[in-house]
């Protein structure tokens, strides 16, 4: 098949996966008596309409971009890498374990000041990369495979963080941290909640991870684990090598997108501070086919979702306002339509070789 | 050709863009005062929330041009990517000149906001910041005196209890639970002594905290257990001060396999309807009427930044529209003790029974009310320990 029949079959499934979970949803609100032409618009101005509107779509997205660009690692090399979700909870941990111990008043720190966020982000990195590494040593050394690894290191990163934000590191009744000092968090712009260094670590690590599959050594053997992992190894191919160090960068990227959500999102560590970006990533890299190039645009667009459904539940006029809950059950939709059209469109492919072939 | 279904589709689609341009239109043209409610719980959650929600509808229906932008279950695993700020911006947006942040939870991020926002008066709903001069002056502080209505509660269980023994349900431990807790305390204390003519040194009255408003498996205590090892410790009447409804669900499972218990639920109206048979009443909230009066002063523009602990109407104390607290009795309740706890209300009320006088001290032994003083206000609201005579816990561990 021709790289451009190739584009229009993928973007034909999309297209299609899309009207059919739009259509999903315009029917639940007929049912429920509200205007879904009405709610449409009202979303999408809520979600790209004002400067502030679109800063918070960019940096929804920018901890989902981190997960899904680890997870192009690992499930290029054909690994479920269901942990992400633990290695993002354990890289916001890691990254408190420094930004709560920073004062308010910083300013005879001098040079020292400049170190406080690369020391975080990098701390966090290493919390995320050390949760994978285990699940990395469960496959590697113990058989186990990694789904069930990463679901329980999962679990247990969720009871590390409930423990600490309801003991040592609870202040007041609630269970979380202080807000965290302002020199302990990402910089942010002044009148809008942007911030382009954030962006810019996103970016690049997006970059590098990209390229790493495009144009190297790494990225083609991460490939032909994927396609068959015996016969690489047959080939040459350092397998467990591989796989450990794809699960390693996976849960490094994973923490970022922690220190993310604790250093902007929420400035401070609470319960359940992945929110499932995580699992978000999974679906990113599922909805794209793990295809790199697509990952971008589809972040960006599932990024809308929250941001645009909060407009639809702020808003005045009962015939749009709708449960912000609608918009989790549009993303689901989506999936379960991308999924259904791929498997469609590997029958069909299928059944048309066969034809080819008996003549 | 244009085809007859291509036709039928395009005038569909045209059809439905216009009823929606023309929705959005019609809802700019009205005047309107907006008013912004944030809710931490599920709008209909039988609790806190819901009282929330409903004060919202009962604005509206008293003001008809005022419009109620709600937005519920704000709370980071609800809505993981979705902060106090941006629902407040939001809000703002749409033209709203005043919010009410209905939760303990929102503090700092509404100081926060009111700073950014000085034009838009906020309502930070259980907070003191107005009290301890942090607050900007665009912040006001509104809670209700549940105070009262959980002393009606204690005296209601003390009235009932056969074994002598109370038992409080108590949610996470800060100066708020502390001070309904004692309150509690002091009103079944004071019906077991001159009601019942019985001394108050065998009541038993104990306070167990599962650690937060509602169940959270693997984080707090089972509530629905708790409830079970106070009945098998000889408890005849429980006391909910959570969210949910475990103490009186509990307590109609044991009454329906023949024990004699009771319960008192806790922040919604209705709750009673869950066991009618063995409720002896419900102390709630009921925020319409402050509300009504803070939209009505920021619209006529009187409204001054201030930390209002509204009381009830004791008159009355179940007038939806001017009681902020209020206390139903439940069907469990015989004539007779009706009217003891209407003589209770009556002499709390006019100021002839008052209990947080001395002597009175804090569960360690450290005097906290001198022989004949009375607690001022702030004592009261910021409540360091549970007092002596209850058992269980004064801090967190």
């Amino acid at each position: 098949m021709s790289q451009a029949a190739k584009l229009r079959g993928t973007l034909l499934t999309f297209g299609a996966a899309l009207s059919a979970a739009l259509a999903l949803i315009a029917l639940i609100m007929l049912s429920l008596d509200k205007a879904p032409l009405a709610a449409a618009q009202r979303f999408l101005e809520g979600a790209i309409g004002t400067p502030s509107a679109r800063a918070d779509v960019i940096m929804a997205a920018l901890p989902m971009l981190l997960c899904a660009a680890g997870l192009l690692l690992t499930f290029t090399a054909g690994l479920w890498n269901i942990g992400v979700e633990g290695q993002v909870t354990m890289g916001a941990i890691f990254a408190t374990i420094i930004a709560r111990t920073i004062p308010r008043d910083v300013s005879d720190w001098g040079a020292l000041a400049a170190l406080i966020l690369p020391a975080e982000l990098l701390l966090a990195m290493l919390g995320g990369a050390l949760w994978a590494g285990l699940v990395a040593l469960l496959k590697i050394r113990g058989g186990i495979n990694e789904i069930f690894g990463g679901v329980a290191l999962n679990f247990i990163s969720v009871n590390i963080l409930l423990s600490l934000v309801n003991g040592p590191w609870r202040v007041g009744t609630f269970p979380q941290t202080a807000p965290f000092a302002p020199a302990a968090l990402l910089p942010r712009q002044a009148d809008l909640r942007l911030s382009p260094l954030g962006i810019a670590i996103a970016l690049i690590a997006f970059a590098v991870v990209f390229m790493a599959l495009r144009g190297t050594r790494f990225g083609l053997q991460l490939r032909a684990i994927g396609r068959n992992a015996k016969s690489a190894g047959i080939l040459g191919v350092r397998v467990e090598r591989n796989i450990f160090w794809a699960l390693v960068v996976c849960g490094a990227l994973a923490g970022l997108a922690g220190a993310f959500q604790v250093l902007f999102t929420r400035g401070r560590l609470l319960p359940n501070i992945s929110g499932g970006i995580g699992f978000m990533g999974v679906l990113i890299v599922l909805l794209t086919g793990v295809r790199a190039a697509w990952v971008l645009p589809v972040t960006l667009f599932i990024a809308t979702v929250p941001i645009g459904s909060l407009k639809l539940a702020t808003s005045l006029d009962s015939a749009v306002q709708i449960d912000a809950a609608l918009g989790n059950v549009f993303q689901s939709a989506l999936v379960l339509a991308v999924l259904i059209g791929g498997g469609i469109r590997a029958r069909l492919a299928a059944r048309r070789k066969e034809r080819a072939e008996h003549g | 050709m244009l085809s007859l279904k291509r036709f039928a589709t395009l005038a569909l689609v045209a059809a439905m863009l216009l009823t929606g341009l023309m929705a959005v239109q019609h809802s700019a043209a009205q005047e309107e005062f907006v008013v912004g409610y944030v809710l931490v719980g599920p709008q209909n959650d039988r609790g806190w929330s819901q009282a929330h929600f409903e004060a919202s509808q009962y604005v509206e229906k008293m003001m008809p041009n005022v419009k109620s932008i709600v937005v519920d279950k704000v709370n980071p695993a609800d809505r993981p990517n979705v902060t106090l700020e941006q629902v407040v911006e939001n809000m703002i947006e749409q033209g709203a000149k005043v919010i009410f942040t209905t939760s303990d939870d929102f503090g700092t991020e509404t100081l926060a906001a009111a700073e950014k926002f000085p034009e838009v008066v906020f309502i930070h709903v259980s907070g003191s910041a107005v009290l301890e001069g942090e607050a900007p002056p665009n912040v006001g502080n509104v809670m209700g005196k549940m105070e009262f209505m959980k002393m009606v509660a204690g005296c209601a269980a003390a009235l009932k209890t056969q074994t002598n023994s109370i038992a409080y349900l108590g949610p996470l431990i800060n100066d708020e639970t502390r001070r309904l807790a004692v309150s509690t305390y002091l009103g079944a204390r004071y019906c077991y002594q001159n009601y019942r003519g019985l001394d108050p040194a065998n009541l038993k009255f104990e306070v167990k905290w599962i650690g937060f408003w509602f169940n959270i498996p693997g984080v707090t205590a089972d509530p629905t257990a708790v409830a079970n090892d106070f009945f098998n410790g000889g408890v005849d009447v429980l006391i909910s001060g959570i969210d949910t409804t475990e103490g009186i669900v509990v307590a109609n499972q044991r009454a329906e396999r023949g024990e004699q218990v009771f319960a008192v639920p806790y922040d919604y109206i209705g709750a009673c309807e869950i066991a009618p048979k063995i409720c002896l009443g419900v102390p709630y909230f009921n925020w319409g009427p402050s509300y009504l009066r803070i939209v009505k002063s920021v619209m006529d523009g009187t409204w001054k930044s201030s930390w209002d602990w509204d009381g009830p109407n004791w008159e009355n104390v179940n007038d939806l529209d001017s009681s902020a607290v209020g206390y139903i009795y439940g069907d469990a309740l015989t004539e007779e003790e009706r009217a003891k706890l209407d003589a209770f209300k009556k002499g709390l009320g006019d100021g002839s029974i008052n209990l947080f006088v001395g002597p009175l001290n804090y569960q360690d032994g450290t005097p906290f009310l001198a022989e004949g003083e009375v607690a001022t206000d702030k004592q009261i609201w910021y409540m360091p320990q549970l007092v002596e005579g209850m058992l269980g816990a004064s801090k967190a561990d």
